[in-house]
């Protein structure tokens, strides 16, 4: 009886030692193609000198647009001997694996992500390969923007990030002889002349925090703009809620509740919902920015800065672009890559697909007329400023969470700047950042 | 005889090397993590004691939906055996149709999560289907901003759970009823025993099997609430409606996997100091039939 369990209890454990065995060794094994690289052995007749060695370029990036596939397709036409692992990553999902792998050193070759958070979250200098010596970018057209310590780390998509703010429809505000407000007076003075028509004055989309966050973050980068509150709250020496000009912008979107200006299911409608709405001419503006899914009716729209401060300037996002991985075995490859991407003909498609401010000199881009005035009152003026998610050093997205409570009456303002600071101290300390 | 007495031990040990390998192990380990502050933007791990949990039980929202999940658990569970127990008895009953009625109780049980939940979306949408009839019907009063109100929110998830769940525990009810012999209840009906006292002292004590198994799935799977609230709120508005495994699942997000697998840990001690205290509680009123 004893002897039968020794030999069963040694049989379970010989079974667990091979387990882990087998678990470790195809762990390895798995490693260099997780990376997207083949290894040369299995390819033993490319070693002769001229038939280029086979290469898997894998690539990462949040969203789905059809230019990744067409570009990626037309380079592997060009260079029969790069193929692609495109990575195309659902948006809420890709922080999490984009901080995973690089937690566990496993980086596809090419990952598409925005500077700000790169600069302030992902350590290029360790993680990503130091660009600024390539061809494409002495053609850039505002490299200012992409330079973490005075280096280039990334191939950007575009001049600048997208703009933030109220965006209104064109038509409604010329029947009633509405101007564009430059202060929150103002702003509500609009209101109560589109209400008293029987417009819904605004029509938000909380369902989604990222939308949610908007007046939040348009507001919030105004008052911080030309001071050293955003420097202060980064070294832990000061905090959201001393700031009065936090939570009186928080205030100003609640007025706007509570005086019926917004529509009733603001937290069962999301962005997917908001262009159809705003194109069936119920509200006059939403909270949003200048990539309003509005289809053909895209030029009835406008967009102008959240007046929350008074005369204020436009918030624009961080760009977004490519970085390679230092792990990468195929860095020369993607290098190419990326100035296959660079030249005009190529970041045509992208462009045709997706309409930004050029990133390079010389690539014109025809862009729709929201983005044309944009570019006419805001951008061309100078008149823009850096948006707050960019500035704050750790992560914005349970932000978002308590806009969202704070719009089902879950939180006061001062609450929401309150649990806010408590979430900055706590990420700040799991990053370690100085002064905390 | 010795390798027959060893044959059974052949099948066990492969499911039981996979149960260890990727439950057991997994778990104690995530034990040790949840005192731990590992976390997605260091390298290092380092022991911070009981600091998780501190730091859950100061933050409102986080105590929030612990006090959630407990709601829910409790209000499914009553919601899902009360009716289940009632179909049950009706369906056992003689009445028409019975198959039907069956098939048709039993169905949502069928439908996965997903597809309940974008249907109710649509239902309980502020302008949906259910308020307009409410209005239509001349109940105006009782409309109400399902899925968004904070005070109702709640409330609303544990109903559309105890929509789809009811049916299958009709089905454990049923077995449990169809397994008593007729002749109890004549006996019973010859002494003058009315339909009600027949049920509360014959029926009843007699499928305590059936209520006790009932009653403990329908609490884990409660504490264990995740894709309802996914899929109908994601936890929202704020945090109105935010259960234990949604902020755990955040949390794991957010790459704070040390208090996400505290939060876990809270949930294991939650689910399993209940199915203990349950168990052992009908284990005493349970009969042999």
């Amino acid at each position: 009886m004893n002897f039968r369990l020794q030999k069963s209890a040694l049989a379970l454990l010989t079974c667990f030692v091979l387990l882990f065995l087998s678990a470790c060794a195809s762990g390895n094994k798995a490693e260099p193609s997780a990376s997207g690289s083949q290894p040369a052995s299995e390819t033993p007749s490319a070693s002769k000198e001229t038939a280029p060695e086979k290469v898997t370029l894998s690539i990462m990036v949040g969203g789905n647009n059809k230019f990744y596939e067409t570009i990626t397709k037309e380079y592997t036409n060009r260079n029969p001997h790069v193929t692609f692992d495109l990575q195309t990553v659902d948006g809420s999902q890709y922080d999490t694996l984009l901080r995973t792998r690089i937690a566990t050193k496993n980086l596809p070759d090419i990952v598409g992500h925005n500077v700000s958070d790169m600069a302030r979250r992902y350590n290029p200098t360790d993680n990503f390969v130091d660009l600024s010596g390539e061809p494409w970018v002495g053609r850039l057209v505002n490299p200012d923007i992409l330079k973490i310590d005075d280096k280039i780390y990334n191939l950007p998509f575009a001049a600048s990030g997208s703009a933030l703010g109220i965006v209104y429809n064109k038509k409604i505000f010329a029947d009633l002889n509405l101007s564009v407000p430059r202060t929150f007076e103002e702003l509500l003075q609009v209101c109560e002349t589109l209400k008293t028509n029987g417009i819904t004055p605004f029509y938000l989309g909380n369902k989604d925090g990222w939308v949610a966050q908007i007046w939040g973050l348009t507001t919030f980068s105004e008052v911080v703009k030309n001071t050293d509150i955003m420097d202060k709250i980064n070294a832990n020496q000061l905090k959201h809620a001393d700031v009065p000009g936090f939570e009186e912008a928080l205030g100003q979107i609640m007025q706007l509740f509570e005086k019926g200006y917004v529509n009733e299911d603001h937290l069962s409608v999301g962005f997917d919902g908001l262009g159809g709405a705003m194109n069936s001419g119920k509200a006059a503006m939403t909270v949003l920015g200048d990539f309003i899914d509005a289809g053909e009716q895209v030029g009835d729209y406008g967009i102008f800065a959240t007046p929350g401060v008074d005369n204020p300037d436009l918030t624009v996002g961080t760009v977004t672009g490519w970085f390679i991985s230092k792990n990468s075995k195929n860095i020369e490859e993607a290098k190419k890559f990326l100035d296959f991407w660079s030249q005009p003909d190529i970041i045509g498609i992208q462009y045709a697909e997706d309409p930004r401010f050029s990133a390079f000199k010389d690539v014109q881009v025809s862009f729709n007329p929201l983005m044309q005035a944009e570019y006419d009152e805001y951008i061309s003026q100078g008149k823009v400023v850096r948006q707050y998610n960019d500035l704050i050093a750790v992560d914005t997205s349970e932000l978002f969470r308590l806009y969202q409570d704070m719009f089902g009456k879950g939180k006061t303002p001062k609450q929401v700047l309150e649990a806010w600071d408590e979430k900055v101290a706590e990420l700040a300390k799991a990053a370690e950042l100085p002064g905390w | 005889m010795n390798a027959r007495r060893l044959y059974p031990h052949f099948f066990l040990y492969p499911a039981l090397l996979i149960y260890l390998a990727l439950f057991i192990f997994p778990t104690l380990f995530s034990f040790i993590y949840s005192f731990t502050d590992w976390n997605a933007y260091r390298d290092t791990i380092r022991f911070t004691g009981l600091d998780n949990f501190v730091k859950i039980a100061k933050n409102a929202d986080l105590m929030l939906s612990i006090g959630n999940t407990v709601l829910f658990a409790v209000v499914t569970s009553i919601g899902k055996n009360v009716l289940g127990m009632l179909l049950a008895v009706a369906l056992c009953s003689r009445i028409g149709f019975k198959r039907l009625f069956r098939t048709v109780f039993f169905l949502p049980t069928v439908l996965s999560f997903i597809v309940v939940g974008v249907l109710f979306t649509a239902l309980l949408h502020p302008d949906g289907f259910l308020n307009q009839f409410l209005g239509f019907i001349g109940l105006e009063g009782l409309r109400q901003e399902w899925l968004v109100d904070r005070s109702v929110v709640m409330y609303t998830v544990s109903f559309v759970d105890v929509w789809k769940g009811t049916g299958f525990h009709m089905i454990i009810f049923m077995a449990g009823l169809l397994a008593i012999p007729r002749d109890y209840g004549e006996a019973a009906q010859i002494d003058g025993a009315n339909p009600l006292q027949e049920f509360f002292r014959i029926k009843l004590p007699l499928m305590m099997q059936a209520v006790s198994v009932n009653v403990v799935l329908s609490l884990i799977a409660g504490f264990k609430v995740f894709e309802q609230v996914f899929v109908l709120t994601n936890g929202g508005p704020g945090y109105a409606s935010s259960v234990l495994n949604s902020i755990a699942f955040q949390m794991f997000g957010d790459g704070r996997w040390g208090l996400g697998t505290a939060m876990n840990l809270i949930l294991f001690l939650l689910i399993t100091s209940f199915s203990i205290l349950l168990l052992t509680y009908f284990k005493r009123k349970e009969v042999d039939i």
